[in-house]
């Protein structure tokens, strides 16, 4: 078996359950307004971020495991790349910030509509990367 | 084969049938499981046995000259495996072109007066070089 590929397709599963969690806790944490379920969502949410995170990260590793360099972007993909990142850092601050932070509930709600917004914009910069490089 | 088959039709049968299914029929599917694993095996390992990857520039030739004032075209031919996924190509060091087609040609727009080093390079799925390329230097002017 293709060890490499199985490594690149076991990350990009941990990876895509990580995209549908920051994306659906958010779209839930908008509908179930309950404190106690915010959090737990609050929970999961960062989670996914942090997965997103060590997985994107991986993807790299990967590659520069096997042919002792990263893979070779420039331009549109350089900038999808950098908004994923920018999203997972703004995502696991703002979970992390919801957790911790005794805040509203109107400005709880504004940071879900972002996180949501947050997770849309990585999983359509995941696209472009994707097919760009 | 006729045994996977009808597993797979009993394992559409209402939910509440299943687990009796099961406790009478351990050892069939047990062994039809381990076909499947078997097959799915197979089906992974055939594109690791396949070719190697190649890659060749058909034209310009290394050295050419080319015409400034005329569309220089990159005519290229590869094989796919190993890993490859797609083409790269660079002018002098720089990407200019994500190439899907396994042999065909590109045209390379607003090659300046100079001499130039053109490289085509196969990459995995994550756009990562697998070490197999070709490069030409050429002259425009």
């Amino acid at each position: 078996m293709d060890i490499q590929n199985l490594a690149y397709a076991i990350t990009q599963i941990v990876h895509n359950f990580g995209a549908v969690t920051v994306v659906s806790g958010a779209v839930f944490a908008l509908l179930w307004r309950a404190t106690k379920v915010q959090r737990r969502l609050a929970r999961l949410v960062l989670a996914g971020w942090l997965v997103q995170a060590v997985s994107g990260a991986t993807f790299g590793a990967i590659s520069y495991y096997y042919y002792a360099q990263f893979p070779d972007l420039t331009g549109i993909a350089v900038a999808a790349l950098v908004l994923k990142v920018v999203c997972a850092a703004l995502g696991i601050f703002l979970t992390a910030w919801q957790l911790l932070a005794q805040s509203s509930d109107s400005s709880r709600r504004y940071s879900w509509l972002a996180l949501c917004f947050l997770g849309i914009l990585a999983l359509s910069s995941a696209a472009v990367l994707r097919w760009f490089s | 084969m006729r045994d996977t088959i009808s597993c797979l039709g009993y394992c559409v049968l209402p939910i509440m049938r299943v687990d009796v299914y099961v406790s009478q029929h351990k050892e069939q599917i047990m062994r039809n499981l381990f076909m499947l694993v078997i097959a799915i095996a197979s089906v992974v390992m055939l594109p690791a046995m396949a070719a190697e990857s190649t890659i060749e520039i058909i034209s310009p030739a290394d050295g050419a000259r080319l015409d400034v004032m005329e569309q220089s075209k990159l005519e290229y031919s590869a094989t796919l495996g190993g890993g490859a996924d797609h083409i790269h190509v660079y002018v002098d060091g720089k990407e200019s072109a994500l190439l899907r087609q396994i042999k065909g040609s590109y045209t390379m727009e607003n090659l300046a007066p100079g001499n130039h080093e053109i490289c085509i390079k196969l990459v995995n799925k994550n756009h990562t070089p697998i070490g197999v390329e070709r490069c030409i230097k050429v002259e425009v002017d």
